[in-house]
């Protein structure tokens, strides 16, 4: 209740100018976005990552078929990439209109490191365009070669973390401080770093499956490297699918309790939401398992409906998680209301 | 102020807008748009003639077209933005309620350029022969679709500077149909297309080494510069004819040219002629064009564009939306309550919610620091904007009086919104911050 009432006098009172158009309808929006946007991030961190690290195990072992899967790779990255910064422009554009009053203070809040994601995604890009054109010039300074895709991907896995930091920071207003560096409040704001793991793990899951279709289409060039493919996205995706097990706890036991309470059975909606996730998720972990042994073409159409499914799923749950941690401010006006009656009564 | 406010004392919050903007503007007009136009042109060019060297220029600008604007097109005009929301959230804040339905279409066209460009850069191995059409309907689907995002974003900036009939009706579609849209919307296409051919044209100069595959080029170039220059200054006309009265007055004085009127136009006289030389010379003599003619034209057009940008917004002042909300975010029907109520009271953020006996300086830094730093410094490199330089020497009663009078003595400048004790805690501030800052030293709040 202190909290609440401290919280108050930083949270902005809302613009004069109304939000054109109904609220329910631009949360759906909102999901719908994300999911998209958050997809071709996947494959965009996740390309960029497993790029360099094939690149670099082809170079080791000297077995160019890891390298000419990194080269794949990289060719994709440069299309989900943009794809990526696009599809996000819509989460963005309806996250600020409704939840001004929240997401604005707490991205101003870090607003230099916000600024510099500019410079910071351009480099990246940049880099990985490098990458990606140099592959045959270079084929005998891999070296060099590797470090501009390494730099490309490091960035990237950077981006995320400041995203993480004002969504969550903007849930809880009564953490809200100024003139925190970036890196300090990486740890200053909860659950950032437990939805940084669950957001890796997802990139890296999703990659596996992206893969295993690469792999398959591969087959008709090229069938060898496209068995490798295949069998090198099964067990990333099996693999990462199976530490959401433990990544998803994490986080969910690092949201504030009355939240977290929310999700264990004591709302309908909420419990009912990751309840079918979980399931799903299991679902997932089966089918990739069956299509590991069987390589049966069923099991993979399942995996392939399953992960759509989780993804949708948990895009949709966190949505609920952050409604769920601002209801108390958002219905603020009605409480100050209440408690107005009830001292009055007494 | 309802919002944090972030500082930055050197560069100035306006500067870092600017820069991100500024290099948007140049990529999105010159690349992006004109680009795309000059690039399947040259395709169709090569297409119909039955010119296959011409068809792999154009296929090498796709390439550098896809890189530049991805990369540093892309993410600076997200980065506006991004600029805009941590440094002027008022601002960009009730713009995206009042448009928000435009900029949700913006968000559509922009899926589909992006992958029009992917679709185009990909398929050039891929649609030839007899598909050949298809790509090059492909080229002009993505020319046209980048035009497209800059009509609905240009409907969200001449708002700002004329807001027309929403001012009264609150109207999407009047916010949208105001006055200046379609003039500045014609002109930037014009503008864009020259812009282009100067950008290029160097480029071709440089690179292209068979002299006929050049000179075919750049005698192309230099007819799409020759034709949209008198459009982008009938446009440009139109634009200007449209402006809010004191607007225009402005206009010299935002090029720093104040008092020399005469210098501004004949230098701009001169920059367009020019321009409209390079295109001749592009015409006449295409295999002998001088490199610098060329490059001299690219870096004063660059110049032009970057010099209108920063007019633009400079003769808006003392607004960031026009009759309705003032560059510090105050709107202008809140001015008089803070006048009654005071500023600090209504703000959230602040150090202190109201100015005392004992927080005088600090109420006033916080004042400041609400209602002046989203233009000023104490000591930035803009010594125009810097008060270090610019109140020298003035004592806070002087200043006192100055703060009051400021809009009509400076009408570019926005009331100041607060008490009386208010606006002398500001004047005590500036008074010690610009004369005597170690005083200041070890006070909250206060950065170096």
């Amino acid at each position: 209740m202190m909290n609440l009432l401290a919280a108050q006098t930083m949270i902005p009172n809302d613009f004069e100018l109304a939000i054109p158009g109904n609220i329910g309808f631009f949360k759906v929006l909102l999901v719908v976005s994300f999911i998209l946007h958050i997809f071709f991030v996947n494959l965009t961190v996740a390309g960029s990552v497993l790029a360099v690290f094939n690149e670099w195990r082809g170079w080791i072992k000297n077995n160019p078929r890891w390298d000419r899967l990194a080269e794949k790779l990289a060719v994709q990255v440069s299309i989900h990439k943009s794809l990526a910064v696009v599809l996000g422009v819509a989460p963005l554009l309806i996250i600020s209109v409704i939840y001004t009053r929240f997401y604005y203070p707490s991205t101003i809040l870090i607003g230099k490191a916000w600024l510099m994601l500019i410079a910071i995604i351009i480099v990246a890009f940049l880099m990985l365009y490098v990458y990606k054109f140099t592959w045959e010039r270079w084929q005998n300074k891999k070296g060099l070669h590797l470090f501009f895709g390494l730099g490309g991907a490091l960035l990237l896995l950077y981006v995320p973390l400041v995203f993480l930091t004002s969504v969550a920071s903007m849930l809880q207003p009564e953490l809200w401080k100024e003139g925190l560096s970036i890196f300090t409040a990486f740890f200053h704001y909860p659950t950032i770093w437990e939805r940084y793991l669950h957001f890796l793990f997802a990139t890296m899951a999703i990659m596996g499956i992206y893969l295993i279709v690469l792999g398959n289409r591969q087959k008709r060039e090229n069938p060898e490297d496209g068995e490798l493919f295949v069998s090198f996205g099964k067990n990333v995706a099996l693999l990462f699918t199976f530490l959401q097990l433990a990544a998803g706890p994490i986080l969910l036991f690092s949201l504030k309790g009355d939240v977290m309470q929310l999700f264990l059975g004591g709302s309908a909606l909420q419990t009912g939401l990751l309840v079918v996730g979980i399931i799903l998720a299991l679902l997932l972990i089966f089918s990739l398992y069956q299509y590991k042994r069987s390589d049966s073409r069923i099991w993979l159409r399942s995996a392939l409906v399953l992960i759509v499914l989780v993804v949708s799923t948990m895009g949709w749950l966190r949505h609920e998680v952050r409604d769920s941690y601002l209801a108390p401010y958002e219905n603020q006006a009605v409480h100050d209301e209440q408690v107005t009656e009830q001292a009055l009564e007494k | 102020m309802q919002f944090p406010i972030i500082e930055f004392p050197w560069l100035g919050s306006g500067t870092v807008i600017a820069i991100i903007a500024v290099t948007h503007v140049l990529v999105n007009h010159a690349v992006a748009i004109g680009g795309s136009l000059l690039m399947v042109g040259l395709e169709y060019r090569g297409w119909k003639m039955n010119r296959p060297d011409l068809d792999q220029v154009a296929r090498k600008m796709s390439k550098w077209i896809l890189i530049i604007t991805t990369t540093v097109g892309a993410l600076t005009g997200v980065g506006i933005w991004f600029s805009t929301m941590v440094i002027q959230p008022n601002a960009i804040g009730s713009l995206l309620r009042v448009f928000f339905w435009a900029w949700f279409t913006e968000w559509i066209v922009f899926v589909a350029e992006v992958i029009l460009i992917l679709t185009y850069f990909f398929t050039w191995d891929k649609w030839t022969g007899k598909k050949k059409l298809r790509h090059i309907r492909t080229g002009m689907a993505l020319s046209f679709a980048s035009w497209l995002t800059m009509t609905i974003i240009t409907a969200v900036l001449a708002a700002q500077l004329t807001p027309g009939q929403w001012i009264e009706t609150r109207s999407f579609w009047d916010a949208v149909a105001n006055p200046t849209w379609l003039p500045s919307l014609f002109f930037r296409t014009f503008v864009a297309i020259a812009l282009a051919v100067a950008v290029f044209s160097p480029f071709i100069r440089w690179f292209v080494k068979n002299e006929e595959t050049r000179a075919t080029i750049l005698s192309d170039f230099g007819k799409w510069m020759m034709v949209s220059i008198p459009f982008m200054l009938a446009f440009g006309m139109w634009y200007v004819s449209n402006l809010p009265e004191k607007a225009l007055e402005l206009i010299v004085w935002a090029s720093g040219l104040q008092g020399k009127e005469m210098v501004f136009r004949l230098l701009h006289f001169f920059a367009i002629l020019i321009m409209f030389f390079l295109g001749f010379r592009l015409i006449t003599n295409p295999k002998r064009v001088s490199l610098v003619l060329s490059a001299f034209v690219a870096f004063l057009s660059i110049g032009l564009i970057g010099e209108f940008e920063m007019i633009r917004e400079t003769i808006r002042k003392p607004y960031v939306i026009y009759d309705y909300m003032y560059v510090n975010g105050i709107r202008v029907d809140e001015v008089e309550k803070f006048n009654k109520e005071g500023f600090l009271p209504n703000s959230k953020w602040m150090a202190v919610d109201e100015v005392n006996e004992d927080n005088v300086v600090e109420a006033g830094r916080e004042i400041f620091k609400g209602q002046c730093l989203a233009c000023h410094t104490v000591d930035g490199w803009r010594s125009k904007r810097a008060l270090g330089e610019r109140i020298e020497g003035m004592t806070a009663e002087g200043l006192d009086n100055y703060i009051k009078n400021l809009h009509t003595a400076r009408y570019f400048m926005p009331p100041f919104a607060g008490t009386d004790e208010e606006r002398r805690a500001l004047a005590l501030y500036l008074e010690k911050a610009v004369n005597s800052p170690e005083q200041l030293d070890g006070m909250a709040g206060e950065s170096k």
